[in-house]
């Protein structure tokens, strides 16, 4: 039986799951691979007819293939607002396919790590992802669908170019490699602008995870390439790789700082992390800004040593905390916000998230104590 | 949009596209790769130079391959509804894209375009290429022309529902004001 939307919203997807690695510093890992076909105009250009001509051919195909038989599919016109930023939080679906109407379709696989998006920029965009960084398994992955559709569909390429799609500039692969970022240390020490600059010289990007609440919102980053040019993929990884680990490194560096400065007597770890927790234990109406800035210092707090679980491990207390990420959502359950009945009464997704949220703080316990003066 | 266009001699998928006018009429032809190089009209760059060197010649060998080609009994020749600017095609026979919409938008309307818009796409890479080795001028438009071609591409954009660049150029044009 095909997953539902309401089945889909109760499992998380991969970098929810579990804590990130390198002291959760890296969430999980990214592949898009973009593919078009022959003999149609791409999806910016085309008419309705024309999205549904290609979507005629890909559909059956991508459904049929082993893991899509029972995965979650829909055209995005029946797709309400709500639904659709439920799946935008989630990163299932991509922000230019959440403005498509007749002819497009977003397919997620039971497991959840592969999101294939039908006449998004491109006819076919395959979204796999991994909380493991590991590029090399990642891009097995990412390949497997394309690669079985290969036989059945005469995707555009040329010797020249590579595969070829909508923006010349982007022909090539049609591979685009990202990786998520938890770097709350570097962000409380302000240095990401300096981070920022410092990727821009290195042919990489770096965007916040929540563009929509801020530059900083949740110290969560996307670094990511540009689309890899043909024949270039292996320099690629490793480029990419090697800029990951120098500010997984770097983040580290300045964790350990803020540590050695906090027994020094400087304050700011240990309030930013206690702030956060009141904030979580006594804010009645939270915001989801000040809601996922709260739950990264949290996860700093966890990984430092200053916030302790009393029940279970450090390792279960993160991957409750990194969900909560998820189910934070104000359209976590797909559905709209119903209005408060007073403009400053909570909504019913603030009720939610503080439920969730004092379930786990009963289990932990703060080592850091408030300063008495 | 129109359907995918056949070689004229064998049938596969046409990436060459040629006007010829006879008597006035135009005649256009639809080749594969294949084909086109084996009639010697691979390269429409080629062909451009060959007509204005040798008219005469160059005349002789379409007429020959257009009568062939119609005598063969295959697609009939249709009139031109293709724009033309000079010897360049300005718009695929494919999508009815044009080389204007590639100006305006930086994209290409399908798979096809990338032979027909071929010199302008290296031409606009090599001016990508040329703009990152050289520094920015420092003052390469006046501001009202800036604000109308952010307009124009902001339009562009609305009716190709591609929302991202839109809200890029509208937050430019914010900052404008």
């Amino acid at each position: 039986m095909a997953l539902n939307f309401n089945t889909l919203q109760k499992t998380c997807p991969p970098w929810f799951r579990t804590p990130g690695a390198e002291d959760d510093v890296i969430l999980g890992i990214m592949g898009r691979l973009v593919r078009n076909l022959r003999g149609h105009a791409f999806p910016g250009w085309s008419t309705a007819e024309g999205r549904r001509a290609v979507a005629g051919q890909l559909l059956p195909a991508v459904l049929a293939q082993p893991g899509f038989k029972t995965a979650y599919h829909a055209e995005l016109s029946n797709l309400d607002y709500g639904c659709r930023r439920a799946l935008l939080e989630r990163r299932q679906l991509s922000p230019c396919m959440a403005a498509r109407q007749d002819g497009c379709h977003v397919i997620i696989n039971r497991k959840q790590d592969t999101v294939v998006m039908l006449n998004e920029e491109e006819h076919l965009a395959i979204h796999h992802f991994s909380n493991k960084p590991d590029f090399a398994a990642l891009l097995t992955g990412l390949y497997q669908l394309p690669r079985n559709l290969e036989n059945r569909f005469d995707f555009a390429a040329d010797s020249r170019n590579g595969y070829l799609t909508s923006l010349p500039g982007e022909s090539g692969e049609g591979v685009q490699l990202y990786t998520v970022l938890h770097l709350p240390a570097l962000t409380l020490s302000n240095m990401m602008p300096q981070v920022t600059r410092s990727i821009d010289k290195l042919q990489l990007n770096i965007a916040p995870f929540y563009p929509q609440y801020g530059e900083e919102c949740g110290n969560i980053y996307v670094l990511y390439t540009a689309p890899v040019i043909y024949g270039v993929m292996e320099e690629m990884i490793t480029h990419l790789n090697d800029v990951m680990y120098t500010l997984v490194e770097r983040e580290h560096q300045v964790r350990d700082r803020l540590l050695d400065l906090h027994d020094t007597g400087d304050l700011l770890l240990a309030d930013s992390v206690n702030r956060s927790y009141g904030l979580l234990r006594y804010a009645r109406a939270i915001t989801l800004a000040e809601w996922v800035d709260a739950i990264s210092m949290l996860r700093l707090g966890v990984v430092c040593g200053f916030v302790q679980p009393t029940e279970g491990t450090e390792q279960q207390l993160l991957t409750e905390l990194a969900a909560q990420l998820l189910y934070g959502g104000d359209f976590a359950d797909g559905n709209d916000i119903p209005e408060p009945p007073h403009p400053r009464a909570a909504t019913e997704p603030q009720k939610a998230r503080s439920r969730a949220i004092q379930s786990i703080l009963n289990r932990t316990t703060l080592l850091t104590a408030p300063c008495s003066a | 949009m129109a359907g995918v266009k056949k070689c004229q001699i064998c049938g596969k998928r046409a990436s060459i596209y040629l006007t010829q006018i006879i008597n006035g009429q135009a005649t256009d032809l639809a080749l594969c790769e294949t084909c086109a190089r084996e009639k010697g009209l691979f390269d429409p760059q080629s062909l451009t130079f060959a007509e204005k060197f040798f008219p005469d010649a160059f005349k002789e060998k379409v007429d020959k391959l257009v009568k062939e080609l119609i005598g063969s009994g295959s697609e009939s020749p249709k009139p031109a509804v293709r724009r033309r600017s000079g010897d360049m095609l300005t718009e695929c026979p494919t999508c009815r894209f044009t080389l204007e919409d590639f100006r305006n938008t930086g994209r290409l309307g399908c798979a096809d375009c990338y032979s027909v818009f071929a010199d302008e796409i290296k031409a606009e890479e090599q001016r990508s290429e040329e703009s990152e080795a050289t520094p920015e001028p420092v003052a390469p438009e006046s501001a009202a022309v800036h604000r109308s071609r952010l307009e124009q591409q902001l339009q562009a954009a609305i009716e190709r529902e591609d929302y991202e660049t839109a809200a890029r150029l509208r937050d430019e044009l914010k900052e404008l004001n």
